[in-house]
């Protein structure tokens, strides 16, 4: 009785629940890692996991067999596998100026055109960056000539053996390519070129944070959005965090510190993420599963 | 019932038996992750009715498998025969062979991306310098092979080259080359699909990839069986030449 007394005056203790978070080695995954790291929760009894995923397949594997499972995926792959049948909850979408570059060798790229004639490396076929260049080439289908690859590091290296002529790659593999050869230089920033060749004014928001979670769950989506926003305000600092989890990811901090990562939290950001699935499908419908996106996908809550 | 039905019967029901097995799991899964039986056999038939597949997938995948098929036999046969004639070259062959039979396939095939940018060269490239060890060694198993009682009674008799060759040397060199052959034409397949995988050339590997990418199962269950009644195809073929080992 003493006990019960003692609960009501101090509070029950709160359950104890365990998130899992999941990212590839790129930006968008840091802030989950400082989530882990500084458990902001905790005093709720939440206690948050980071465990990075491998393949889409190893994310996909995940989201349907852990309990809770919040994770940094493909935006493109969100909508397919929404299409699918695969339940999930998309939290927000992410986009960042000075993300994705073509770098190399050459003249500088102001528009697609530019490309005209000139081998491009590129990883990943039928994934966002080929289906990025793709779109951005449509008014001109053989604007360049592809060299794809299976990883970034692959991709990076055909240019730097000069089988290729530039490259698409993220940060900080650009400023790394940059910073090993001095003949090679950053020709282009994808966004730029996104925006000139499709009239939005967003970024291609590329990656999505995805959960499994079936309820709204606002005390997660703040805490991450506040790791976000932390770490958007000096974007270098993911370098330190991605490196703790990631050894082998190149160190490269100034990389970073140009980007601009921006947050699109769903539903408020709906018509961003759903004109970038518009471009997308106008060129590749397979990769949205044949189908756009239905409103339930931006806002549960609609459905 | 003759034996050979008995046998067909006994195919047929093992057949049965997993189809039938595939279809209730089918039902407890999510079409994306393990389609229905029947939404796979669509699939085939619609990627089989679908022209594009024939002149886009297989037919690059088929030209380049048999052009670095005929590389490594072009390759290593002569070097089987000369090793076979001298162990000096034998020995001095022997790191190059090591080295292609122990690389693991995706290894080599990486760094052929990176050496000719991917693409129909990549694919024959690597095909031939997997498969020409598998030839060199089967050339010169099969000329040991050869009785050289037999084929020195055939030279004191003064018998002539092409029927020595044709009676004394082709059958014990055929029971080498043969099963190579077999094992070579399955193996090239496979290396193809890979190198297309990797490299992103189109063919078959690359409509398997895309299948994949995109969670289009049922075509990715579709290409497995296209691709399986290729091997079966070619292994039917050539093990109704004599001397490959017809049953095995």
């Amino acid at each position: 009785m003493r006990l019960f007394a003692l609960l009501l005056i101090i509070g029950l203790p709160a359950r104890a629940e365990e998130i899992v978070l999941s990212g590839p080695p790129t930006w968008e995954t840091a802030p989950l890692i400082a989530l882990a790291e500084d458990q902001p929760l905790a005093d709720r009894g939440v206690t948050f996991t980071f465990r990075p995923w491998t393949s889409p397949e190893d994310l996909r594997t995940r989201l349907m067999d852990e309990a809770s499972l919040v994770a940094v995926a493909p935006s493109l792959t969100a909508a397919l596998w929404e299409a699918r049948g695969i339940d999930l909850r998309v939290w927000s979408a992410t986009s960042a100026e000075g993300a994705l570059w073509i770098v190399g060798r050459g003249p500088a790229v102001e528009n697609p055109s530019d490309l005209a004639g000139r081998s491009l490396a590129l990883p990943f076929k039928g994934n966002l960056p080929d289906l990025l260049m793709q779109r951005l080439a449509s008014d001109a289908p053989d604007a360049f000539t592809p060299t794809y690859t299976g990883n970034y590091m692959a991709t990076m290296q055909l240019v730097l053996a000069g089988r290729a002529e530039i490259a698409l790659l993220p940060e900080p593999l650009a400023s790394v390519l940059v910073a090993q050869a001095p003949d090679m230089a950053r020709l282009a920033d994808v966004c730029e070129l996104w925006r000139g060749q499709t009239t939005l004014e967003a970024c291609p928001p590329g990656g999505a944070v995805v959960s499994n979670i079936p309820a709204d769950r606002p005390d997660l989506q703040a805490a991450y959005e506040a790791a976000f926003a932390r770490l958007a305000a000096a974007p270098q600092q993911a370098a330190a965090l991605l490196a703790s989890v990631f050894p082998d990811l190149p160190d490269t901090g100034e990389g970073y510190a140009e980007m601009a990562p921006r947050a699109l939290s769903l539903p408020e950001n709906r018509t961003v993420l759903a004109a970038f699935y518009a471009e997308i499908f106008s060129i590749a419908p397979e990769a949205l599963g044949g189908e756009l996106p239905d409103a339930a996908f931006f806002d549960p809550a609609s459905e | 019932m003759t034996a050979w039905k008995r046998n067909l019967l006994a195919f047929a029901l093992g057949c049965g038996l997993l189809v039938g097995a595939w279809q209730i799991v089918a039902w407890q899964t999510l079409p994306a992750l393990l389609p229905a039986p029947m939404t796979v056999a669509s699939a085939t038939v619609a990627l089989l009715a679908d022209p594009a597949f024939w002149s886009g997938a297989l037919a690059p995948s088929l030209l380049r498998m048999a052009g670095g098929l005929s590389l490594a036999i072009a390759a290593g046969i002569p070097l089987g025969i000369i090793g076979h004639r001298s162990c000096r070259v034998a020995a001095f062959l022997a790191p190059l062979r090591l080295l292609l039979m122990g690389i693991p396939a995706p290894i080599l095939v990486i760094l052929f991306i990176l050496w000719t940018r991917g693409g129909t060269w990549t694919v024959i490239l690597s095909v031939a310098a997997l498969l020409m060890p598998v030839f060199q060694v089967a050339v010169a198993e099969g000329l040991r092979a050869v009785d050289p009682q037999i084929d020195e009674m055939a030279r004191l008799f003064r018998v002539p080259l092409s029927k020595r060759v044709r009676h004394v040397i082709w059958p014990a060199f055929w029971t080498a080359l043969g099963p190579a052959l077999r094992i070579g034409v399955a193996n090239g397949l496979r290396v193809t699909l890979l190198t297309e995988l990797l490299s992103g050339a189109n063919g078959l590997g690359d409509a398997v990839q895309t299948a994949q990418t995109y969670l289009q199962t049922d075509r990715l269950f579709a290409l497995v069986l296209i691709i399986l009644a290729l091997v079966a195809a070619f292994d039917a073929a050539l093990a109704r030449l004599p001397g490959t080992g017809g049953r095995a």
